[in-house]
């Protein structure tokens, strides 16, 4: 052991399927519900027409909002080549008043049905981009501390400094200079946004069933 | 594609004992590149230390559960060969584990590696590329259990030491990096490729000197002698473009320019390889011929399934520009290849054509390289097999 980048393990447990509440366009929840025995299923790679997806059973969320999966994860080779799973996806998808578009690698969907049979898959829900998001807590999360206390003390410190520069400077005393304005925007991409951003985007783990 | 010929058994020198060559031979570099099917997973062992210490291991990608973990626990019960125990000041032995891109071909056994071995390993690298496969999510909830693991995510032109090892990482460029999270970079041009060299002295002790005091005393060694790996991981042509401009040919002239940059690099090209992995299991889209050329390997590997994959891997046009680099036609004429075997590129769905049988699996390669001399083996198991050292069979000539 060389030097610490992690906190102490995380607690073990889940709290619930995973409830990813996926939106139509107009900002609308998707109707649809997860139920028992629903697959979790990501395309995992596109080569000309061939489609590997990659199948689990749907999973649960722990407390931080990581995504706990009973298995790793089996690939399917469905016998259906791209345009086929993508007209039963894009189907689902209108039917749902979800975004319709071409399959990309990353894509992931809650799938109801026969999961090695697409043409034959009852409900589809695209989750895609909770899956990401998930995806991207699930490696800040490894790599790097939380910084939720850390953060406020930041922002804390960053308020009082952005305070005092707001107070009038005279005219050449520092080169005519200044601080930025008291109410500059986050900086775009700074620690205060990502946090914002992942705040709203944390997968939830609320009891709710319905996706 | 085009299936692998059979290789005739007599190519073979039956009888040999593969865990005692590796003994016999601390000096050199082992390297194995497991039957997955289209996947990868691969082992190296690296060279002991000259003062006789354990070899430390390096694990690039786990496309399955069970394969890597058998096969280490395997090389553990001859510690003469690996020792999974940890060194007498806590040295983990498995130095560093590379998850080279999230594909699930290549880290689908990774959260059970982490879970069997992960107290042992003091590196991880993946590539930083965020994917929602089950797998992902698993890799990293094992690496964030894990308090003592360093974490990087290297782009090319990073290197680190191991022992006399030096592993420089090809790819991915730092221009790619900067687009993973905008869906502007293909998830196999995520795919971290390796340049694995050894030995890396660069400084010899002079007679009767004490090493202590080597570092200021030694003599600077210009020109290196040593060997080296591709490992193509399942980089394409654009990830490769970038590996091309950031390790340039630099052409070898008299001028004082030319020399200074050829004595500061070893006056090696910063690509050559005496062993291909080939990148992407031999896709079309995997490598490209100036590519080759460049690496210009004595032994080439694929990691793929014979036929009946789902892609089809090796694909023809592939396999055809790796013989095209391996030995150039065009400037001859009534020209006919021979098998891929003659070009000593193997595949880990290889046959064997055996006396009047059926063609029997030669499955997981491994590779015995130091400075003398390569010997190549195989251990006749299939994808879903474990590699049993007793089924070793030795290519019946050695690589110079």
């Amino acid at each position: 052991m060389r030097y610490t980048q992690r906190p102490a393990p995380p607690k073990e447990g889940t709290s619930g399927p995973w409830n990813p509440k996926p939106t139509r366009p107009d900002g609308e929840p998707v109707d649809a519900a997860v139920a028992p025995g629903d697959a979790y299923v990501v395309v995992d790679e596109i080569i000309d027409l061939d489609v590997r997806l990659v199948a689990a059973p749907w999973p649960d969320v722990d407390e931080a909002g990581r995504l706990r999966f009973e298995e790793t994860g089996t690939e399917l080779e469905p016998e259906v080549l791209l345009p086929a799973i993508e007209d039963v996806i894009n189907a689902q998808r209108e039917q749902l008043g979800q975004v319709t578009r071409p399959l990309r690698v990353g894509d992931t969907f809650l799938v109801r049905g026969d999961v090695e049979k697409p043409p034959e898959w009852e409900l589809v829900v695209d989750v895609t981009q909770a899956a990401r998001q998930a995806s991207k807590l699930a490696q800040q999360r490894a790599i790097a501390p939380p910084t939720e206390d850390r953060l406020r003390a930041v922002n804390r410190a960053r308020e009082e400094i952005r305070g005092q520069r707001a107070e009038p400077v005279l005219a050449g005393a520092d080169g005519g200079g200044g601080g930025p304005a008291e109410d500059a925007p986050p900086e775009p991409g700074g620690v205060e946004d990502r946090a914002a951003q992942e705040r709203r985007s944390t997968p939830g783990s609320t009891a709710s069933p319905v996706i | 594609m085009t299936a692998p010929a059979p290789i005739p058994a007599d190519r073979f020198e039956d009888g040999q004992d593969f865990l005692q060559e590796v003994m016999d031979k601390p000096d050199a570099l082992v390297y194995f590149l497991c039957n997955v099917g289209d996947g990868d997973a691969q082992l190296l062992l690296l060279p002991k230390d000259e003062a006789g210490n354990p070899r430390q291991a390096v694990v690039v990608d786990a496309a399955v559960t069970k394969k890597l973990p058998t096969l280490l626990n395997k090389l553990h019960e001859t510690p003469d060969v690996f020792s999974l125990d940890l060194g007498p000041n806590g040295e983990e032995p498995l130095a560093l584990i590379v998850a080279t891109h999230p594909h699930q071909d290549h880290i689908n056994g990774m959260q059970e590696l982490l879970q069997e071995h992960g107290a042992k390993v003091a590196e991880f690298w993946d590539p930083g590329f965020f994917h929602s496969v089950p797998a992902y999510h698993g890799m990293m909830q094992e690496i964030e259990k894990l308090e003592h693991l360093l974490y990087a995510q290297p782009t090319s032109g990073f290197r680190r030491w191991i022992g006399d090892t030096e592993v420089s990482v090809l790819s991915p460029s730092v221009h790619l990096r900067n687009r993973f999270d905008s869906y502007g970079t293909e998830i196999n041009d995520s795919s971290i490729s390796l340049r694995i060299e050894f030995p890396t002295h660069r400084y010899l002790l002079k007679q009767g000197e004490d090493p202590a005091h080597a570092h200021e005393e030694g003599e600077p060694i210009d020109v290196r002698t040593s060997r080296s790996l591709i490992l193509g991981a399942d980089a394409q042509t654009l990830s490769w473009s970038y590996v091309l401009t950031d390790f340039p040919f630099l052409r070898k002239s008299d001028t004082p320019t030319a020399k200074a940059i050829a004595a500061a690099t070893g006056d090696v090209d910063l690509l050559s390889g005496d062993v291909l992995k080939v990148s992407h299991h031999a896709s079309k889209h995997g490598v490209n011929l100036e590519l080759v050329e460049r690496i210009a390997p004595t032994l080439t590997l694929v990691s793929s399934v014979a036929e009946g994959g789902k892609y089809n891997f090796p694909h023809s046009v592939a396999q055809d520009l790796i013989r095209e680099a391996l030995e150039p036609s065009t400037s001859k004429t009534n020209f006919t290849r021979g098998p891929d075997y003659e070009l000593n590129m193997f595949y880990t769905s290889d046959t064997c054509k055996e006396n009047g049988g059926e063609p029997t699996t030669l499955g997981s390669i491994a590779i015995v390289m130091n400075l003398k001399e390569i010997t190549l083996w195989r251990f006749c198991d299939t994808s879903r097999e474990a590699v049993d050292f007793t089924k070793a069979r030795k290519w019946g000539k050695a690589f110079r």
